[in-house]
């Protein structure tokens, strides 16, 4: 289920946003991804290093069954 | 206009991008992401085989992290839910010509990826894995997240002419005239 947050914009900036082309609707979904990786990885223990190491481990696995089922 | 300057038809992200959503430190990749999943002129694309193997082990990486299965299950749904999967045996072909083109075998579906969809970028941390001046030959840019905007601003400058921007708006501006330039 989804939770919504209130953000406040300067009524110039959004009018300037609009008519420099800049789609709201879509800059509206980006903040919404944008929030939720941020308020996510806030609180996540992984840094660069480990995430690159557990990067590496899952594109092993998955060539090595890719690698089978392709028959390389 | 010249190979290095043909704008991308896709972007292959490669999976330590996709983990920049769990890094804390990673705000700018976070950010570079929020912006292309959400463009409709760019396929952004990973092998199938990688997603599913990203499934597979959404438990460990909950152990890793710290965060819980539903919160991991919900980032990546908003992020691998808006890209494009293809099944390796898609573009077969061309893994097996990626197989000397990457120091890593593992690295080879990204690769046959990105040759399947060229003109393509591969979006990687880890830009010494693949052999950048061949793919480059064959139309495939290896890039780091930070590179990606710059080299966006340099097609569209090439396409157009437009005052330089920086940083994200530079990419926010840049991805909205590439569509225009496609009209």
């Amino acid at each position: 289920m989804a939770a919504k947050i209130e953000l406040e914009i300067p009524r110039e900036v959004l009018e300037h946003a609009k008519d420099s082309g800049i789609s709201i609707e879509e800059f509206r979904k980006s903040l919404e991804i944008f929030g939720t990786m941020q308020l996510a990885s806030e609180t996540s223990r992984l840094d660069r290093k480990k995430a690159d190491a557990m990067s590496e481990r899952i594109k092993a696995r998955s060539w090595e069954k890719a690698r089978k089922n392709l028959g390389l | 206009m010249g190979e290095g300057s043909e704008k991308p038809g896709a972007i292959i992200i490669d999976t330590n991008v996709l983990f920049s959503s769990l890094v804390k430190q990673d705000g700018y990749t976070q950010a570079l992401l929020s912006i292309l999943l959400v463009q409709k002129d760019i396929v952004l694309a990973v092998p199938k085989s990688i997603r599913t193997e990203i499934n597979a082990h959404i438990h460990e990486i909950s152990r890793k992290s710290g965060l819980p299965v539903k919160v991991l299950k919900d980032v990546m749904d908003m992020t691998l839910g808006r890209i494009k999967v293809f099944g390796d045996d898609e573009f077969a072909l061309e893994i097996k010509e990626a197989a000397g083109l990457v120091h890593h075998g593992h690295d080879a579906p990204f690769a046959g990826l990105a040759l399947k969809l060229r003109p393509s970028v591969i979006l990687t941390y880890n830009k010494r894995h693949f052999n950048s001046y061949d793919l480059e030959k064959r139309g495939v840019k290896v890039l780091e997240p930070c590179e990606l905007a710059s080299y966006l601003d340099m097609v569209i400058r090439v396409n157009k002419k437009v005052k330089r921007k920086g940083g994200i708006l530079k990419l926010i501006s840049g991805l909205y005239l590439l569509r225009s330039n496609k009209a």
